[in-house]
């Protein structure tokens, strides 16, 4: 590919960084907005085989734009989207950090940290129930989630047995 | 909310009430003495392990890992980064990591442990990316995904109940936990919506609370 996409995929990637509150979830609609209609470096159906395969891999859901930087100008796009969309916003965290250190025992500091978590933690309840519907093909599947999350709270087992058991599981048909 | 079994990482700096926070040798920004901060080798391999093995999101992984199993973090710090990576626009996983890079080798170990948890998956997709290009789909691939879907849900359920064991969160600023459940899942708001009006409210009512 050329020069010029990997500029576009660096500008573009870098202003969603900067802008999606919510992180890549809420994201999603506006990069497709850019990729498929406003630059149409892919067609709707090809973004979204792109998506499933992003998100169904294990690692950070940044994999989505790495499959379509890599679409579009290949492993150099891939990297070059990937550095766009995390590298900015990190940054952002880290100089938030920086600053949030020194009003250390600050009590504005201390009201905004109690506040935000009860958000974080509605937050990570609700996800798990939105994936836990999602994944569900039937019983088999509400039954290994829940044999997941009791293995995981209870028992000391890596939770890396039960991916290996349901990878088992899916290859032979059963899930 | 839940209780769930405290873990050893967990009762060392979970239970510090809200308003003992200021004491400085809990999270200086050179770490807590004491504790020794991981090598940069050592935050390198760890951070590929998450990413090769983060089904169901990173960020359940690297609180199993950080918190749980090697203790670099109290359960209070991971919950304080993971607040202001929420907040932060940006793929979160790497706000996260950013957020809590000062308990590790700072930047040099925030941009080492970035690079760490995207190699493998990277690598991952991009041969799966170049199957699709030119098979289209790839069967087996999807009937394990299909399988592993439902662990990696489990995963993020109990991610969900240990983050709600802190007890930091307490009544009556828990409705705030329970108003963004309600509305996530009932309502289906978006997330800057949520984040945009439950973080106020939470705020407000911890300003009510919090001396």
């Amino acid at each position: 590919m050329n020069e010029a996409s990997l500029i576009d995929l660096a500008v573009e990637f870098s202003i969603l960084s900067v802008l999606s509150f919510g992180g890549m979830t809420s994201a999603l609609t506006e990069i497709q907005r850019v990729v498929v209609e406003h630059h149409q470096w892919m067609d709707a159906r090809t973004f979204a085989d792109l998506y499933g395969l992003g998100y169904a891999m294990p690692g950070p859901n940044v994999l989505v734009v790495s499959l379509i930087g890599y679409h579009v100008a290949g492993i150099p796009g891939a990297l070059v989207a990937t550095l766009a969309m995390a590298g900015p916003s990190a940054l952002l965290a880290m100089l938030v950090v920086l600053v949030w250190d020194r009003f250390q025992g600050a009590r504005w500091r201390r009201v905004i940290q109690a506040g935000l978590f009860p958000v974080i933690v509605g937050l990570a309840l609700s996800g798990g129930c939105l994936i836990t519907v999602a994944a569900a093909h039937g019983p088999t599947a509400y039954l290994l989630t829940a044999v997941t999350a009791v293995v995981v709270l209870k028992t000391r087992l890596s939770p890396l047995w039960l991916i290996a058991l349901g990878a088992i599981l899916g290859l032979s048909g059963i899930l | 909310m839940t209780i769930v079994r405290d873990d050893a990482a967990q009762a060392r700096g979970g239970e510090a009430p809200v308003h003992s926070r200021s004491d400085p040798h809990r999270t200086g920004p050179e770490g807590s003495p004491g504790r020794e901060p991981p090598s940069l080798a050592t935050l390198f391999w760890t951070h590929a392990m998450v990413g090769a093995t983060g089904f169901g999101g990173s960020i359940v992984w690297l609180r199993r890992l950080m918190v749980e199993e090697r203790g670099w973090l109290t359960a209070e710090e991971f919950n304080n980064g993971l607040s202001i990576a929420q907040f932060m626009p940006g793929p979160n996983v790497f706000n996260l990591i950013a957020a809590v890079s000062r308990h590790l080798r700072g930047t040099t170990g925030m941009v080492v442990s970035s690079i760490a948890i995207m190699t493998v998956p990277l690598i991952f997709v991009l041969i799966l990316g170049m199957l699709y290009a030119r098979f289209g789909d790839v069967p087996a691939v999807k009937n394990a995904m299909q399988g592993i879907a439902p662990v990696a849900a489990g995963l993020m359920l109990s991610f969900g109940l240990k983050t709600a064991a802190a007890p930091s969160l307490r009544n009556p600023i828990a409705l705030v936990a329970v108003l963004t459940f309600v509305a996530v899942v009932f309502f289906r708001l978006s997330l800057p919506v949520v984040l945009a009006t439950m973080g106020p409210l939470g705020v407000l009512m911890a300003s009510r609370r919090v001396r």
